[in-house]
């Protein structure tokens, strides 16, 4: 996504910049979130996998070699979700913050940059299970009457101060 | 937006009385079961008039404590025996009113009132199923009179009637005959337009499909009569009588359907609401504030784009994504008129000033990419059919070009310095959205790295309905400049709207 506000015809910017279209002003995640989408991704997968490997034991249907290559491709791809993609997706996510707007990017390949006006924003919502507490992580999940914007793996402090951030400046007046 | 209300405007009230006899039906509909078992099973008369007895006394009981009051700017409704629930509806967040009568409620003179608000896109935030026509009004009038924009449409409101004297007028009058006293009857759906749009719309479709599944799986729950008719009569002639057969009954059923569901669809323009009333046996009218309305969507859709009309509809917040008779603007328009329809219901929605922007020929071949890819999905499946089935895998690649084609083709954008414009096609329906530029509640710029090598990103608005519009592919800087002025509170107008490219 290109970083900056392109200029028109007339190379001036036809429109106030956004909060993200400044390098300086994005902020990303801790490193160490890579690990907590790690071992998210890896408890996440525990239960099919089980399920999986009970089915390939006691279920008698089909040969063999099918019921466990679908094991192997669980894995395979519980895998990959474990060690290829984190890194990708720490370094495409970045949010930024503005008195008037919040601005995200996230995405893996197709990368989606989602802008909610503040004044937009109804309720905020933060969760933090049991994994992201050992990583002393909090997931932010940002609501507007349309639709939802997530921050997942924002430091615990950093998540608090957001919050009560977003909450003083969505102290507005919405015309939905 | 005006002050709420404060203070009491309406006290503590309860249901019309008859609630207690409509009450009283619907828990014996669903003691059915109970109540089967007892009268069958032998039981003494005793035991069924105490079930009676004990049902009536929920239902007294539960009118007795289901209370509505509008105080201190909300809507307050307090209910239930055993888990008390008190609903509160900030008067400000209500996006519409809906009256509506069904026929026995039409049949004993009183009213259902559903409360709409943002957030709420499966039903009514707040039901009154059961309101005398004076309280309906009395509650109608206190909530409208709050939740209204500051700007008077009408100036000279000091000498009009007031809004519930004109709410009376029109609703206890003929609406085509009453168009004086500062409603604006916008436009009436006439006969041949509601036949019309009940034959184009999708119906008559699921009507159909109903019908062969049911014909063909389930036949031995069909009607004795109705299925000797069909064994005797249609089979006898070959599959082809049997699937004219099932068609003219679903024509048949989507026409009665769309009759008693568009019959006089009426459009009207009271100060700075909109309303409509339809319906042949229960008449439903609906209110919506005008300040509420976020997008107007025009909707041509395959059969009504070949006779040269389309559908309009409304995004506003709270008003159900999956029911589209809700967001109804008007159900059926010639398309060269749908502008000047809009233009009257709505003369404060901004118009794009100039023709609609197209999309440089250099992103068609894009269009192609996904419709193609789907197609030949369908063609490696459709090779799987037996014997001269297997034909039929030729349809999709053609098909998926053309679709791909046309989605090229028909793509449209336009911002200026109050509203936005987008025109995509779906698949056989092409809609075209006309927003207020701060309208959306969430923007979303798509990219992926073979777009960014290409200079190709996506763009897609949120409206708080739940619904959005978007143009798939789009020369990125495009896509830049509706991000960075969709949507956003106080940003510097456009100067400019060309296309970058």
């Amino acid at each position: 996504v290109a970083a900056t506000f392109p200029p028109t015809a007339g190379g001036e910017p036809s429109a106030v910049p956004l909060a993200g279209d400044l390098p300086t002003e994005r902020h990303r995640l801790p490193a160490r979130v890579t690990r907590y989408w790690r071992w998210r991704a890896f408890y996440s997968s525990v239960p099919i996998l089980v399920l999986l490997v009970t089915a390939a034991i006691v279920l008698p249907w089909g040969p063999w070699w099918l019921r466990w290559g679908i094991v192997g491709v669980f894995v395979a791809v519980v895998a990959a979700c474990m060690i290829i993609l984190p890194p990708i997706r720490y370094r495409v996510f970045w949010y930024a913050i503005s008195s008037t707007e919040i601005d995200v990017q996230s995405g893996i390949v197709f990368i989606t940059r989602s802008v909610v006006p503040m004044y937009r924003v109804q309720t905020l919502l933060s969760e933090r299970g049991p994994v992201a507490g050992h990583y002393r992580m909090t997931n932010l999940k940002i609501r507007t009457a349309a639709g939802s914007v997530k921050l997942s793996g924002l430091d615990r402090g950093e998540a608090d101060e957001l919050c009560a951030r977003i909450g003083r400046l969505t102290d507005l007046a919405d015309d939905v | 937006m005006s002050e709420p209300l404060r203070g009491v405007a309406v006290p503590d009230t309860r249901l019309h009385p008859i609630y207690l006899i409509i009450d009283t039906a619907k828990t014996v509909r669903q003691a059915i079961p109970f109540l089967v078992v007892t009268i069958f099973g032998g039981a003494p008369w005793w035991v069924n008039v105490a079930l009676f007895a004990l049902v009536m006394a929920i239902a007294i009981a539960q009118w007795g404590v289901k209370k509505y009051s509008v105080v201190g700017g909300v809507l307050l409704v307090r209910s239930g025996l055993v888990n008390r629930s008190v609903r509160v509806v900030p008067i400000t967040r209500i996006t519409e009113l809906a009256a509506s009568q069904s026929l026995t409620q039409r049949l004993v003179g009183v009213w259902g009132l559903n409360v709409r608000s943002p957030g709420d896109r499966q039903g009514s935030a707040v039901t009154l199923p059961c309101l005398s026509g004076r309280r309906l009004d009395e509650v109608r009038a206190t909530l409208e009179s709050s939740a209204r924009t500051t700007v008077p449409t009408n100036p000279k409101s000091g000498s009009d009637p007031s809004t519930i004297q004109r709410y009376l007028a029109w609703r206890r009058t003929s609406v085509a005959a009453a168009p004086g006293e500062g409603l604006q009857v916008i436009a009436i759906l006439t006969t041949a337009e509601m036949l019309l749009a009940a034959v184009t719309g999708s119906s008559i479709l699921l009507i159909l499909l109903a019908a062969l599944v049911v014909w063909f799986q389930f036949s031995e729950y069909v009607p004795v009569r109705a299925s000797e008719f069909m064994e005797q009569v249609v089979e006898p002639h070959g599959v082809v009588a049997v699937l004219i057969t099932l068609f003219v009954v679903a024509l048949a059923a989507g026409l009665v359907l769309g009759g008693l569901r568009l019959n006089r669809f009426t459009l009207i323009r009271d100060g700075d609401v909109l309303r409509n009333s339809r319906g042949l046996l229960g008449k439903r009218t609906a209110t919506i504030p005008v300040k509420r309305i976020q997008a107007v969507r025009i909707v041509e859709g395959f059969w009504r784009t070949m006779l040269g009309y389309c559908s309009l509809q409304v995004e506003v917040a709270g008003i159900a994504r999956t029911n589209a008779s809700q967001r109804m603007l008007f159900p059926l328009v010639r398309t060269d008129r749908a502008e000047s329809l809009i233009r009257r219901a709505l003369p404060e929605l901004p118009w794009p000033s100039q023709p609609l922007l197209v999309l440089p020929a250099r992103l068609h071949r894009r269009y192609l990419t996904l419709p193609l890819e789907y197609a030949a999905g369908f063609t490696l499946l459709m090779l799987l059919l037996p014997g001269w089935w297997e034909l039929v895998a030729i349809l999709p690649l053609p098909l998926g070009y053309v679709l791909g084609v046309a989605r090229a083709r028909e793509a449209r954008w336009r911002i200026d310095e109050e509203s936005v414009a987008l025109r995509w096609r779906r698949l056989l329906n092409r809609n075209t959205v006309i927003a207020y530029r701060s309208g959306s509640q969430l923007t979303e710029l798509s990219s992926s790295p073979w777009k960014a090598r290409a200079g190709v990103a996506g763009f897609k608005m949120r409206f708080s309905s739940g619904r959005g519009a978007g143009i798939r592919y789009m020369v990125e800087s495009d896509a830049l400049l509706l991000l960075h002025s969709v949507g956003r509170a106080g940003s510097a107008k456009v100067r400019s709207c060309h296309p970058a490219s």
